[in-house]
């Protein structure tokens, strides 16, 4: 899938870990990176299937982890979809769409700091 | 002096691969062994085998609810007493207080530095040193009356648990006042050491403990009485065998009592074991001393 949008990614602003100039911190960035494919097929599989318990311990792991990372942004998003699903609806997918939609974006923001990283 | 384990054990459990490679990285340089568990099974597997001194416990995972892991882990004698920091992304004061109430060390929520977690981890580990040291006979080295009592309801668990047997050995020096009279207390002390080493040399399952004044007493898990006066009969050679610089006539003896879960049957306390094993001394005290008095 990354490497059909691997342009559109390119295209957007890169989010860069806060901890990348940190010593020792930047080999477990990339891994964390490495894993952002997969985590947004996960994500957006669960949030297709309506897999509510899938999607809501994945955004939990990456609010958990995000910030832990660098990317504070991954955590605060992460964070307004969690509120936004403690309240148990029915339609809890179309309640968070946007917001879905909106994390996606980050989390592309993001995987792009691995592409414009490995291209220095 | 009974083994001490230098390096500490952290034992993290939380079901993100992605905060066990943080944890990993921001403890790495931390005089610790780091140990992890996806799961509160496989944590609860690794807690009894492992016996860390601090548990980095996740509250929301998949198959347990953290807070009822730490309320399993709060209530099992074995486990109770290890220090658990909670590491959540819960991060509601309710939460921490809950935490709190339930008997965690500590609350870091995520996402964590690595400055707050190394500051967290450390002050848990050096309290943690400061308990151990409270626990400890300073003469002698040997564990105290106050960690002889917690260990021997452990072991008690356990052995129940198991269908194990366990013994417990009450030993008394004999004619140690006439010794520290005749040779002074430096000597007498000297006794002491020499002794608590000789207690604590043998099995490494065993565990001795100064019991106070001139009394020890030695835990041997998995062990019946046949097997245990075996073992304390050893102890007791070792002992009259001691050579005592500067007085290498002096023979040096000690008096045993012992007893297991199946001579006291099914009321099996650490109070009941203590009596029996304590009253098996006496009768070997009144029977010449020197010698191992099973409880009958």
């Amino acid at each position: 899938m990354l490497d059909d949008n691997n342009k559109l990614l390119r295209a957007k602003a890169p989010i860069v870990s806060t901890y990348i100039n940190e010593e020792g911190m930047a080999e477990i960035i990339n891994i964390f990176l490495d894993g952002i494919p997969k985590t947004i097929t996960t994500l957006e599989a669960s949030y297709a299937s309506a897999n509510r318990a899938d999607f809501c311990k994945l955004i939990h792991q990456l609010k958990g982890a995000g910030g832990g990372y660098g990317f504070a942004e991954i955590t605060t998003m992460a964070i307004g979809i969690e509120t936004k699903l403690r309240v148990p609806q029915k339609e809890w997918k179309e309640d968070i769409q946007k917001k879905m939609d909106e994390f996606i974006i980050i989390l592309q923001r993001v995987y792009a700091s691995r592409v414009f990283s490995g291209e220095l | 002096m009974a083994e001490e384990n230098p390096t500490p054990i952290v034992l993290a459990i939380d079901d993100s691969e992605l905060v066990h490679c943080l944890l990993k990285r921001y403890l790495q340089g931390e005089n610790l062994e780091l140990h992890s568990a996806t799961s509160c099974e496989e944590g609860f597997n690794k807690v009894i085998v492992l016996n860390p001194d601090l548990i980095l416990l996740d509250i929301i995972m998949d198959d347990t609810d953290g807070f009822e892991f730490l309320k399993k882990l709060k209530q099992d004698p074995r486990t109770k007493n290890i220090s658990v920091i909670l590491i959540s992304g819960l991060s509601e004061s309710v939460d921490r207080e809950k935490g709190f109430d339930m008997g965690a060390f500590d609350f870091i929520p995520k996402p964590f530095n690595q400055h707050e977690l190394k500051a967290g981890v450390r002050n848990a580990l050096r309290m943690k040193m400061l308990e151990q040291k409270t626990q400890r006979d300073g003469p002698t080295g040997l564990w105290n009356q106050v960690y002889f009592k917690q260990r021997m309801i452990q072991e008690i668990s356990e052995a129940r648990r198991h269908s194990r047997p366990l013994s417990l050995v009450v030993c008394d020096i004999d004619r140690f006042k006439k010794l520290n009279d005749k040779f002074g207390h430096q000597f007498g002390n000297h006794v002491l050491e020499k002794i608590a080493q000789t207690l604590s040399s043998g099995r490494t399952s065993d565990i001795a403990c100064r019991y106070g004044g001139d009394e020890f007493v030695l835990i041997l898990p998995s062990t019946n009485i046949q097997q245990g006066y075996e073992v304390v009969e050893r102890i007791r050679i070792a002992i009259e065998s001691i050579i005592w610089p500067g007085n290498s006539n002096l023979v040096v003896t000690a008096s045993f009592g012992i007893c297991d879960t199946a001579s006291v049957g099914e009321e099996a306390t650490p109070e009941a074991m203590f009596k029996f094993a304590d009253s098996a001394l006496y009768k070997a005290k009144q029977n010449g001393r020197n010698s191992v008095q099973p409880s009958l």
